[in-house]
């Protein structure tokens, strides 16, 4: 239960940044609204999630599911270019906040 | 200027990540979610020009080391594991800034 309010929490993130984007880039302004009850319902599953996973593992799979995912939307839905010296930073940072939350 | 922005965002990410653990009272809570919206704010800006993969991910990293930074400077324990994994985290923030063009997206 508590992994699946985990990846509900991630694909919440994804979907959150993802809107972001509308906001700006094509100004709109509804957008805001499920943005913030987004950012909301993924703090709330991830604090339960926490009671049952280690915290550091709990916000180290958070912050992975959310960047790949977020890299996945920028490729394929938003058409933006990514290049692999890109997508190797990207993996580092990654790793690198993992590293961190799980040490 | 896009970086300046996703670094002060990143800051300011730190100051209410930190700030959270402290609160107590409305006015706090007020202040931790203005800070929030700010900072998110700014990296929506970034978004005309950097793609949303880079911004998001180096913010978050902005913010991962200076929350990380600021634990030790309050005396949390650090290990020589921790730092390894720091200095990956720095090296792809600084290399994300280095390998990515202004406006090519």
């Amino acid at each position: 239960m508590a992994w699946i309010l985990l990846m509900i929490a991630g694909t919440e993130e994804v979907i959150s940044v993802s809107l972001l984007k509308y906001v700006h880039e094509y100004r709109k302004k509804w957008p805001v609204f499920i943005i913030v009850l987004g950012y909301a319902l993924s703090f709330t599953c991830m604090a339960i999630a926490m009671k049952s996973i280690t915290p550091g593992v709990a916000y180290a799979v958070w912050t992975g599911m959310g960047s790949v995912g977020i890299t996945l939307v920028s490729y394929f839905w938003f058409k933006e270019k990514i290049y692999l010296p890109q997508v190797i930073c990207l993996s580092l940072i990654v790793i690198g906040i993992a590293g961190l939350k799980l040490n | 200027m896009n970086w300046i922005l996703i670094i002060i965002a990143g800051v300011l990410e730190v100051c209410w990540a930190t700030f959270l653990g402290y609160a107590d009272s409305l006015f706090d809570w007020v202040l931790v979610a203005g800070l929030m919206v700010i900072s998110f704010w700014l990296v929506t800006l970034t978004f005309r020009t950097l793609s949303v993969a880079v911004a998001y991910t180096v913010f978050v990293g902005i913010g991962t080391i200076g929350t990380y930074l600021f634990g030790i400077l309050s005396g949390e324990p650090f290990s020589i594991k921790q730092l390894f994994f720091f200095m990956l985290l720095v090296i792809g923030v600084l290399g994300m800034k280095f390998t990515t063009k202004e406006g090519d997206k």
